[in-house]
């Protein structure tokens, strides 16, 4: 950074990082919340948090993983306050697949912090298990440790493997 | 967290106009977080006073009900940390509640006798003491707000004390920050300042006054700072603990503020501690790691290494908040599945009409009260009903 006080916009840069990971960035808010529109409300919102703090996300290694875990959190918020009552089972048409969505966000909402973006920065955001260590702060083992049992508690609520919901096929 | 902008669908927005909405939305951050840190204007939510007449004044000649000694301020010195400033230091409330107390007595008279509320003005949050002699045919007393439903399922927040069938008694009272609304809707209304409250009888009409409640206008934000700006401790937090180990820290809601967690060598994690904002984002000095809010009681923590890695953490949740009900919950870090992850101590104010809970899932910004739910026990089976929050820490 140093951008302050040297006359520059100290946001210049953030412009570039904006348009070089928005991409990424919706194609993940889209795979969680399923309609385009909210994905494109999610990516801005979680850039303008970056944005308000860029002077420290900025200086980070892995600063696109930090605005696809505020994403993810914004995601599963969101679908949280829409759909209080969560549906039991999931279906093949699109009220289903929505029913299905539905049901694996608030699969990962009960997961502990660390698990749940361990898991969504690994399958959804398809990272690999190093970058998601980098991402998070940890050692590559606590990140498989994580994964390890957030893919437990998810067989154990839903009764199914974490694949079977259609997620962690695009992961390295 | 801030809530998200709605967008009404159409065509996708260009990565251009998307940049626009980020930076500006951004900005409005950026001001929020100075706010946060530096203070600001008072919230001005006020509810508006819904003027619904409700329980009419009668009793019997003979009652007189009093409701006397003027109640305390909302604390808002409970933790010597919060009013912690230098001529430097930002000032660390985020909202300051109203705080004003007319001491004037309301009073109502009726053809079963006179019920008065001293004073007429009282804090939410604030302890009047309620005396009452003669006030016969009451079986129960109700704090009323403007939206209480009377009748069979009545709403209101009960008085809890022991009624003599004489009518003598002397009950203390807290004016809660919520009361129920009764009848079929079964919701906690927040309290908010206006004249349309009451200490009342049950059954309704035997006995009631009126009773104006002021401030706060809604939930606390506070800002958590136990180091003044030249990076010393706060001298009035108590260190009940030290400790040592390694950290890695991480970014909070307030930005500029570190939190770290802390391993220590005997086992126990601390989280969060509060790294000195002076000594940068690998700080050589002991952190600061409170155990409870309002206490000030503190562990210092030496760490004898620092993952910096950590800083793409961000937590925007506050790390601790009280309930209506005199709890404090505090973030837990370990592992909870489905509960918590807000552990709440304490049985609560005996003189809450909110029973005591054992967990509380992440609060929710609204205004003027923060909003989360809460079971009475840590088992899957055991209910999650509404609370509300009054203040929260971040």
């Amino acid at each position: 950074m140093g951008h302050d006080g040297d006359g520059t916009d100290p946001f210049r840069d953030f412009d570039a990082f904006f348009l070089t990971h928005l991409p990424a960035v919706l194609r993940l808010a889209q795979r969680m919340t399923g309609d385009r529109t909210v994905a494109e409300d999610v990516a801005a919102e979680a850039f303008a948090r970056a944005f308000a703090r860029w002077e420290k996300v900025g200086r980070l290694d892995y600063r696109e993983a930090w605005v696809m875990r505020v994403a993810s959190n914004l995601a599963i918020d969101l679908a949280r306050r829409r759909h209080p009552t969560l549906p039991t089972r999931a279906a093949s048409d699109p009220a289903g697949e929505v029913a299905l969505r539905v049901t694996m966000l608030e699969a990962l909402r009960a997961l502990p912090r660390a698990q749940r973006e361990a898991l969504v920065l690994r399958y959804l955001a398809a990272l690999s298990e190093v970058e998601v260590a980098a991402a998070l702060g940890v050692k590559p083992g606590t990140v498989k440790s994580h994964l390890h049992r957030a893919r437990e508690a998810i067989r154990s609520r839903l009764g199914a493997d974490f694949e079977e919901f259609g997620y962690g096929a695009s992961a390295p | 967290m801030a809530r998200l902008p709605l967008s009404n669908p159409g065509p996708p927005r260009s990565p251009a106009d998307l940049l626009a909405l980020a930076r500006r939305r951004g900005t409005q951050l950026r001001r929020h977080r100075r706010r946060l840190l530096y203070g600001g204007p008072v919230a001005a939510a006020v509810i508006a006073a819904i003027a619904v007449p409700l329980a009419v004044t009668a009793g019997a000649s003979r009652t007189s009900v009093q409701v006397i000694s003027p109640p305390p301020r909302i604390a808002t010195t409970l933790s010597p940390s919060v009013t912690a400033t230098a001529t430097t230091t930002p000032p660390t409330t985020i909202t300051t509640p109203a705080t004003t107390v007319t001491p004037e007595c309301s009073r109502r008279s009726g053809p079963y006798g006179t019920l008065t509320v001293c004073p007429g003005s009282a804090l939410v949050g604030a302890t009047v003491t309620i005396t009452a002699s003669g006030c016969k045919n009451l079986s129960a007393l109700a704090f009323l707000g403007p939206l209480a439903y009377i009748g069979s399922s009545g709403g209101g927040a009960q008085v809890p004390g022991q009624i003599s069938a004489s009518g003598d008694f002397t009950i203390r009272y807290r004016i809660p920050a919520s009361y129920g609304s009764g009848g079929n809707v079964q919701q906690q209304i927040p309290v908010g300042p206006g004249s349309d409250y009451q200490i009342s009888s049950y059954p309704a009409g035997e006995c009631s006054a009126p009773i104006a409640v002021t401030g706060p206008p809604g939930t606390e934000q506070i800002a958590y700072t136990p180091y003044s700006v030249s990076g010393q401790l706060d001298p009035t937090l108590h260190v009940t603990g030290i400790a040592s180990g390694t950290c890695a820290t991480y970014m909070g809601a307030a930005g500029d503020q570190l939190y770290a967690r802390c391993f220590s060598t005997a086992g126990p994690i601390f989280d969060p501690c509060f790294v000195d904002p002076a000594k940068g984002d690998v700080p050589s000095a002991p952190l600061a790691c409170p155990s409870d809010p309002r206490t000030g009681d503190v562990t210092t923590f030496t760490a004898a290494s620092f993952n910096s890695e950590g800083l793409h953490l961000q937590v925007i949740e506050p790390w601790a908040f009280d309930l209506a009900n005199g709890q404090v919950c505090r973030f837990v870090s370990a592992a909870w599945g489905s509960s918590g992850p807000y552990d709440c101590r304490g049985s609560g104010s005996t003189t809450s009409s909110i029973s005591a809970v054992a967990d509380c899932r992440v609060p929710q910004p609204a205004a003027p009260w923060w909003t989360t739910s809460c079971q009475p026990q840590l088992s899957d089976s055991s209910p999650f009903s509404p609370a509300i929050v009054t203040k929260v820490w971040f």
